[in-house]
């Protein structure tokens, strides 16, 4: 009898004109929403499945690491990589961007123009690594099966604009297989707050160099994003570190302005 | 007796005459000299200092001119102005320069790398690696590469001053010679950027809006007229937000985001869907964004907002939900909730999101003293104030001064105030009067300031050359006030150069016993109102008419400290200037004998209290306490009379219970009190500038006028021999002028009584030859004789210089019964005509008189002594022998604000003691960052000696071995067994001095090498932990053995000697429990996939220890598994993986599981030791599977074909396509008539191709051997093996028939061609075979194929009246050259 029950009630919902007409809708959304979802992730699934082959995100993931280790190295070194004429504050060798070594007068600025020498350093880096990173991308393009078209010349430009830092590698190549792609260069970007940081750096050095010395509260009041730590150290040296608190980069560098000599008749430098 | 008259007044006209000519002459004389040094007064106050002034900020003079303008400034100023002083020259004051150095040169490169650095010419060579150019570098010419400018960089529109010339082109900027304020292109201004302001030059401002995408103008503007930063800050509100609906597809409610109307034009694409100063949540946008739904904070902002429930920000919180809402508007701040009022600005913390940075609270995740009143909200305003240690609230960003000890001047230290002080005059009250600095010894001016609820502490420069200036504006409607602090530069040289120099000081010295006051003034008027100077008077007069000792000095107010461990001498000669000689004047007297009339008090101890607040005024000198309140190691000060015998003791021993009431011996000079930090005590910021210019010049002009009309007035009467003394006495300053020279003039004084006082000679002279003539009348020879008795008895007093000795009841006797005696004898000589014959009374008189001062002289009475009292002002010791722990409490001493610490620098460190050693590093020990200070013997030639084991740190149930410990020592555990690598142990030693510690396990040759064992401390304490033996450099230790280890430990003490060569040894033993089953690290069992015709596999695994393994295809215990595995069991066997297994394992199907287990120490086997040893409980699975089917080559093009071609063989594109195996994928090799090892140029899937003939490698006319081998990631291998033959077609086609039907020529040939033909030549050809077959096919000539299969047969319209020159060619271009391969005319062939 149950049996029967189940039968009749499963003929029942198959006959039910509304029953059916249910069925057909759900079916007709499950269909709609699974090529919705081709369509808007189509790139992404032929991604994953073919693994396509990006030779700006190739580059990018071959000097990212190398760049981001250099860029800690400048920040820690007054924007030096090899720095002369440095003080050795917490093992690292800080640049004078500003010097004098006279008692009672104003720095001389060492580095004027700092976004600039920051850049150029980078860039020295980015070049030399670059290189490789042309090197191994032609490779993996040969492996690969194309076939490649590349200028020995490598070129390169690193430039520190406000909220990033801009990568650029010139390397004309065409790759040909089934049909050929040129590439003029490689572009990416780090995001970084350096740009400021450089800024208020210049800033310091500006009243060093002016005033003598430079009072950092003022900077922490206008930019609360901003903490200066002033390090004054013995024979009237000091040493600036320019954080940025949101992004945890920062600057250092070091100042010798305006000293005094330890008590009356100490000697001098 | 006419003539005789006569004569006697001609002789007495002349002698007046020559005297008034002589004295014409000399006055004259005078007067051109001190106008010169007149001049030279001004000169030096005016123009000497503030060319040194200019000469020190600005470097713009010649370096000649200056040295020697410095060397005889400051040497007349000080040699002459402190007698005792040794000679100071400029170079002391201007550091490294003097007249020696070759002159100032800039070198472009110092050795040390330091560029444009000015140094002296004689230290070119040692010190400059680049050119060293003449000159300053104020004076390089413009063109030099020093040159100092500003440095533009144009890409980015930044300047930057003060720049050398070449190192700013170098690097591509513009470099200009002019202040950066002046150059148009470097002024700052107000940037407004999309939604942000920034302040910085057009330039600038334009590059960012560049890098931001922004067309400036129109995104971005900048506003020179705003030319304050905070300003501009503040004067922008960026673009209103609003409500930017969109619609969304799948809902029936719209979307919104709170945004700009820019951005919304740019989301929406359309300019009506902003809704300006509307929430999202407001229901007539009709979006589907309910209200209210979170609260957070926004980086960059201070307040608290709601967050509606699409993520849109709405109004700041506020618990009155309905009113921050707005009904849906957006609410300014200011309209907003208020968190709170002046006093309490948190008051309404718990109901109110309106954060205000400014007053102390910003957005932050909730506390638990700090919350919202609705507790489902994570976050509330926080405080971020600071509570400093005396209790007062500081609000965030507030600064405000710390100090060591006293600063200043005792009791009321009003700055500027010197002239008010200085009236009081009882030295009694010096306290109150503040005669003195009281900065210690050792003590440093601190800044603190209030960052985020948190208070920071940082040390104002070393040795006092900062002092901390505080401003305390009162807050906005409360009894409180807030505090701006920072540190700035203690001017304490230039409260020396208020002093006057010795022309100044000569000139003053006119004013003779006011010379002193005079000075005082000048001072109080300059010195005295600089707030970085007091006047110091030291006034030992308390006897108007005979002390002379008194002189001020401009001192500074917060004296400058000294290096008094590494440059002792440097503070010798500031000292030196408060080393003075005072002269006390005894006379002996007639009744009293010896006795001392002028100066007396410079016998007693208030001279050397005074004297030395006056020396520790000036510096680091004299008997003072250090910053502790600890008596100083030396004296300090010196007080010897001329024979260099010491008074130290019979002097400064002298009590002082007259002044103070207390036994205040030479010891106690130092005042304990200096030590104690004066709370709430602060220096204001804003002082006037001192050694302003014209006020300066005005003191300067006064003073001059002052005393050019005081010596024309007459005023040099008394002042002029004073000087001329001086100046014959050697110069002696004008601080002495009324000390020495004053003791002098007391001397001379005493040479003439009161009633002949100074001058009183030439006085009376003039009273002799001023008297009427006595034979005038009867009585007149009595008056006569009784003045000449008079005058003579006073001369024989003065000539005889009896009268300092006499009291004045005898003097006036004396010269009475003198009187008396003149008058007899001149009454008798007037009457009688005699001296004596009129009656003897008076000669006897006359002759007892003259018998009585003989006598007077005979005994002395009356002489004259001088005793010089130095005092000799030295720099101060530190204390020397202070117990062991007291340099150690640098750092922990209280401040002004009641703090308990302060960062230990290298300056108090070493005024502590002199057994003192600061150490910068000290690996994170010392408090705020500041250094660490420890009792260090300099004579120590030994390093940190153990002298005791640290038993309170020693882990439980372990104990040391008894002393001695000169070599180390050693640990047992109690229980007799060894530590194992499951524990820690704990022990420490006891050094008998600080210092630091480093540990290893092995012997190491540097200090650096080894393991820290902490910070610099006589108790050293270790961690050993069992685990982690290896990172001591223990290695190879046997597990469940026990292992003797020796643990190496060399330490070293502040001085920096160290054990190395003979470090302690620490001796224990470890015994490493095996207490884990083996660790299988790596497996390798050929690959995921197996080929598709594995039979069997080799699997290996790799155990961490040496093991026993077995497997099985079932799960079981290890000692069920039926299959052994063959392992590695000797040390040497392992590898970087571990120690191999391996078993040959036949596969059953396509998928086969197996599970491995291991036990450990297989040597243990079938011993009693077999139930110590570990087995996996766990089977290690492996899965072994095999490729589903076999890998295939399905097809290769070409395969075994002849391909034709023509004379030019093309490249050939081989073709193979691949199934099976993993997946079907695999990477194809191929070659030709070789092993196949070439990767195809595409591969990798399923289908391979590779072009064959291209570049170089072009193919030929032969047979060729095709190889192909593919590999999928299975290792499944499939190989194919083909050829294929080129052959070329050279033969040209030829026509085998031709016919016409149906009014069409129709061509057969012999091979499949293309045909064509010309009706006549073409142009410019005699021949009309002289074509191809494409210029004709070019012209449409074409002759058609029709049969398309074959291409044998073509046909064409055929007009009978017209030629047909033909030409055929076949596929591979082949044809006739020149002639046509059939000709029809007329119809015919």
């Amino acid at each position: 009898m149950k049996h029967k029950n189940y039968k009749e009630n499963f003929s029942l919902i198959w006959m039910n004109k509304r029953g059916q007409t249910s069925i057909f809708i759900i079916v007709a959304i499950v269909i709609f929403v699974a090529v919705l979802l081709v369509y808007f992730f189509y790139p992404n699934i032929k991604n994953v499945v073919s693994g396509e082959f990006s030779p700006s995100n190739e580059i990018e993931n071959c000097l990212q690491s190398d760049l981001k280790e250099n860029i800690v190295t400048l920040s820690n070194q007054g924007g030096y990589l090899d720095p002369e004429g440095f003080i050795l504050y917490q093992n690292d060798k800080v640049k004078y961007l500003c010097y004098t070594s006279q008692y009672y007068l104003p720095c001389k600025v060492q580095q004027a123009l700092i976004k600039k020498h920051f850049e150029d350093e980078l860039n020295s880096v980015l070049k030399t690594k670059a290189e490789t990173c042309i090197s191994n991308l032609v490779a993996e393009f040969k492996r690969r099966g194309y076939e490649v078209s590349a200028s020995s010349k490598v070129d390169t430009k690193v430039e520190i604009v406000p909220q990033r830092m801009e990568f650029t590698i010139m390397a004309p190549m065409s790759v040909t297989k089934e049909n050929t792609q040129t590439y003029d260069e490689f572009k990416f970007n780090i995001p970084s707050e350096m740009y400021n940081i450089l800024m208020i750096s210049t800033s310091i050095i500006d009243f060093e160099s002016t005033y003598g010395n430079s009072e950092t509260n003022l900077y922490t009041q206008n930019y609360p994003n901003i903490k200066i730590d002033k390090a004054e150290l013995d024979e009237g040296s000091t040493v600036y570190t320019v954080n940025e608190v949101t992004t945890k980069e920062k600057f250092r560098f070091a100042s010798r302005s305006l000293a005094w000599p330890g008590g009356y008749g100490r000697e001098t430098q | 007796m006419k003539i005789k008259a006569s004569r006697e007044r001609k002789f007495e006209a002349i002698i007046q005459i020559v005297l008034l000519i002589g004295s014409i002459i000399s006055f004259g004389y005078l007067i051109r000299d001190f106008s010169d040094n007149i001049v030279s007064a001004v000169e030096i106050s005016d123009s000497d200092v503030t060319n040194i002034q200019n000469n020190v900020r600005n470097e713009g003079q010649d370096p000649n001119q200056l040295l020697n303008l410095d060397n005889n400034f400051i040497n007349r100023m000080l040699n002459s102005f402190v007698p005792q002083a040794p000679s100071i020259n400029s170079g002391d004051f201007l550091n490294g320069i003097n007249s020696n150095t070759g002159g100032v040169k800039v070198c472009t490169k110092t050795k040390d790398n330091k560029i444009c650095q000015q140094i002296t010419g004689n230290s070119c060579q040692e010190n400059c690696e680049g050119e060293c150019l003449d000159g300053t570098l104020k004076t390089l010419p413009e063109n030099s590469v020093c040159s100092l400018g500003t440095c533009i960089d144009k890409t980015e529109g930044i300047c930057s001053s003060e720049s050398p010339k070449k190192y700013c082109e170098d690097l591509g900027g513009e470099w200009k010679h002019q202040e950066e304020d002046s150059i148009p292109e470097c002024v700052k201004g107000c940037c407004h950027l999309a939604d942000q302001p920034i302040f910085t030059t057009e330039g600038s401002c334009k590059k960012q809006a560049e890098s931001h995408g922004l067309e400036f103008g129109v995104g971005a503007d900048f506003n020179g007229e705003i030319v304050e930063e905070y300003s501009c800050l503040i004067s922008f509100e960026g673009e209103k937000e609003g409500a930017c609906v969109f619609s969304v597809d799948d809902e029936s409610k719209k979307g919104c985001k709170l945004t700009t109307k820019t951005e919304c034009e740019t989301l929406t694409e359309r300019n009506d869907n902003f809704f300006e100063d509307v929430l999202c949540s407001n229901p007539d946008l009709g979006t589907s964004c309910l209200r209210q739904n979170s609260t957070n904070c926004i980086e960059g902002l201070d307040e608290i907002y709601w967050f509606d429930s699409c993520g849109n920000k709405e109004n700041i919180y506020s618990s009155i939900t309905d009113q921050s809402w707005n009904e849906g508007k957006i609410l300014k701040n200011v309209e907003s909730c208020t968190l709170g009022e002046p006093g309490d600005w948190l008051k309404n913390q718990g109901i109110c999101g309106n954060c205000d940075r400014l007053q102390g609270s910003i957005c932050g995740n909730k506390t638990a003293e700090q919350k919202l009143d609705d507790a489902t909200q994570g976050v509330v305003c926080l405080d971020t104030s600071c509570v400093d240690d005396s209790g007062k609230r500081r609000e965030n960003g507030e600064s405000w001064c710390a100090y060591q000890s006293s600063i200043g001047l005792p009791g009321p230290d009003v700055p500027g105030l010197d002239s008010l002080r200085n009236s009081i005059t009882n030295p009694a009250l010096s306290f109150l009067a503040g005669a003195r600095a009281t900065d210690t010894p050792g003590s440093l001016h601190f800044r603190k300031f209030c960052n985020n609820g948190k208070i920071e502490i940082s040390a104002c420069d070393n040795y006092r050359n900062q002092i901390c200036v505080e401003e305390q504006t009162p807050k906005e409607e409360t009894e409180d006030y807030l505090s701006q602090a920072s540190c700035r530069l203690n001017r304490w040289q230039e409260c020396l150069a208020y002093n006057p120099g010795s022309a100044e000081a000569r000139l003053m010295g006119f004013a003779g016993k006011n010379a002193g006051n005079l000075l005082k003034a000048k001072l109080e008027l300059t010195c005295g109102l600089d707030p970085d100077c007091f006047v110091k008077t030291v006034d030992m007069i308390r006897d108007k008419e005979y002390d002379t000792f008194k002189f001020s000095y401009c001192a500074p107010r917060y004296p400058p400290g000294f290096d008094m461990k590494d440059n002792p001498d440097a503070a010798n000669q500031l000292c030196a200037q408060a080393s003075q000689q005072c002269t006390v004047v005894y006379v002996n007297m007639l009744i009293e004998g010896w006795t001392c009339k002028g100066n007396c008090e410079c016998e007693k101890p208030t001279f050397a209290k005074e004297m030395n607040d006056l020396c520790t005024s000036l510096g680091d000198c004299g008997s003072e306490v250090n910053y502790l309140g600890n008596q100083p190691g030396g004296k300090g000060y010196i007080i010897t009379t001329k024979d260099k015998k010491d008074l130290w003791s019979n002097l400064g021993g002298l009590p002082f219970g007259d002044l103070f009431g207390g036994g205040f011996g030479i010891g106690n000079l130092a005042n304990p009190l200096d030590a104690e930090p004066i709370k709430e005590e602060y220096i204001p910021l804003t002082q006037p500038e001192i050694l302003d210019k014209i006020r300066h010049s005005w003191i300067v002009e006064t003073f001059g006028s002052l005393d050019i009309s005081r010596i024309l007035s007459g005023d040099a009467d008394s002042g002029t021999p004073n000087v001329e003394t001086n100046n014959e006495k050697g110069g002696i300053s004008a601080g002495l002028i009324v000390g020495g020279t004053g003791a002098t003039a007391l001397a001379a004084a005493y040479a003439f009584p009161s009633s002949l006082a100074v001058g009183g000679g030439f006085s009376h002279a003039t009273v002799i030859g001023s008297i009427p003539n006595p034979a005038l009348a009867g009585f007149g020879g009595g008056a006569l004789g009784a003045g000449l008795g008079l005058a003579v008895t006073g001369f024989l007093i003065k000539m005889l210089g009896i009268g300092p000795g006499l009291p004045a009841a005898a003097t006036y006797a004396l010269m009475g019964t003198g009187a008396v005696a003149g008058a007899l004898v001149g009454y008798q000589y007037a009457t009688a005509g005699t001296f004596c014959a009129g009656g003897p009374l008076g000669c006897m008189l006359a002759v007892a008189v003259l018998l009585i001062i003989v006598f007077l002289k005979i005994l002395g009475i009356g002489e004259v002594k001088e005793k010089k009292i130095m005092f000799e002002c030295r720099p101060w010791v530190a204390p020397t022998g202070e117990p062991i722990g007291k340099c150690e409490q640098c750092g922990k001493d209280k401040l002004s604000d009641g703090a308990e610490s302060f960062p230990c620098n290298k300056y108090s460190c070493q005024s502590i003691a002199q057994n003192c050693k600061y150490i910068l590093e000290t690996e994170g020990t010392a408090e705020h960052g500041g250094g660490l200070c420890v009792t260090a013997d300099i004579n120590d030639v030994s390093p940190p000696r153990i002298i005791d084991v640290w038993k309170d740190v020693l882990t439980t149930g372990y104990s040391y071995s008894e002393k001695p410990y000169d070599q180390g020592f050693s640990i047992e555990k109690n229980s007799g067994g060894c530590m194992n690598q499951f524990e820690q142990l704990k022990f420490g030693f006891i050094l008998d001095e600080y210092g630091w510690c480093r540990i290893s396990g092995e012997r190491k040759e540097k200090f650096e090498e080894m393991t820290a064992i902490g910070g610099i401390s006589q108790n050293q304490s270790f961690v050993l932990s069992g685990y982690d033996l290896s990172s001591l450099s223990i290695e190879g230790l046997k597990s469940e053995e026990k292992n003797d280890i020796s643990l190496y430990v060399v330490c070293e003490d502040a001085v920096g000697k160290t054990n190395i060569d003979k470090p302690y040894i620490i001796n224990l033993c470890v015994d490493p429990k095996d207490l884990t089953a083996p660790v299988i690290n790596n497996v390798n069992s050929g690959g995921d996939v197996l080929p598709y015709n594995t039979e069997t596999q080799t699997v290996n695994v790799y155990t961490d220890e040496k093991s026993e393994c077995k497997w099985s295809y079932n799960e079981g215990v290890f000692g069920d598994l039926p299959n052994s595995m063959t392992c590695n069991i000797d040390d040497g066997d392992r590898d970087v993986r571990g120690f191999e297994c391996r078993s040959e394992v036949v596969l059953q199907g396509e998928t086969t599981s197996i599970c491995i287990k291991c036990k450990d120490h297989p040597e243990w086997q079938n011993t009693e030791n077999e139930n110590r040893r570990n087995e996996n409980s766990e089977c290690i699975k492996i899965e072994l599977k095999k490729s589903n089917s076999e890998l295939k080559i399905d097809s290769i093009y070409p395969n075994n074909v002849t391909i034709t071609t023509g004379r030019n063989i093309p490249s050939l594109t081989i073709k193979t396509s691949t199934s099976g195996g993993l997946d079907g994928n695999a990477d194809c090799f191929f070659s030709l008539d070789n092993s196949p090892n070439e990767l195809m140029f595409e591969t990798g899937t399923n289908i391979h191709k590779q072009i064959l003939g291209t570049g170089t490698s072009s193919l030929q006319e032969k047979f060729y051997s095709l190889k192909l081998r593919c590999v999928d990631k299975a290792n499944n291998v499939a190989t194919n093996t083909t050829s294929f033959e080129i052959k070329r077609d050279l033969i040209n086609p030829n026509i085998a028939r031709i016919y016409e039907n149906s009014r069409r020529l129709y061509v057969v040939t012999d091979e499949p061609s293309q045909c064509a033909f010309l009706n006549k030549p073409i142009k410019e050809r005699k021949n009309a075979c002289n074509f191809n077959v494409d210029e004709a096919l070019e012209i449409g000539n074409i002759i058609s194929i029709e049969d398309s299969s074959q291409g044998y047969l073509h046909g064409v319209e055929f007009d009978t009246k017209k030629p047909y020159y033909l030409r055929c060619k076949d596929l591979y271009g082949n044809e006739k050259t020149g002639e046509c391969d059939i000709v029809v005319k007329g119809g015919f062939v």
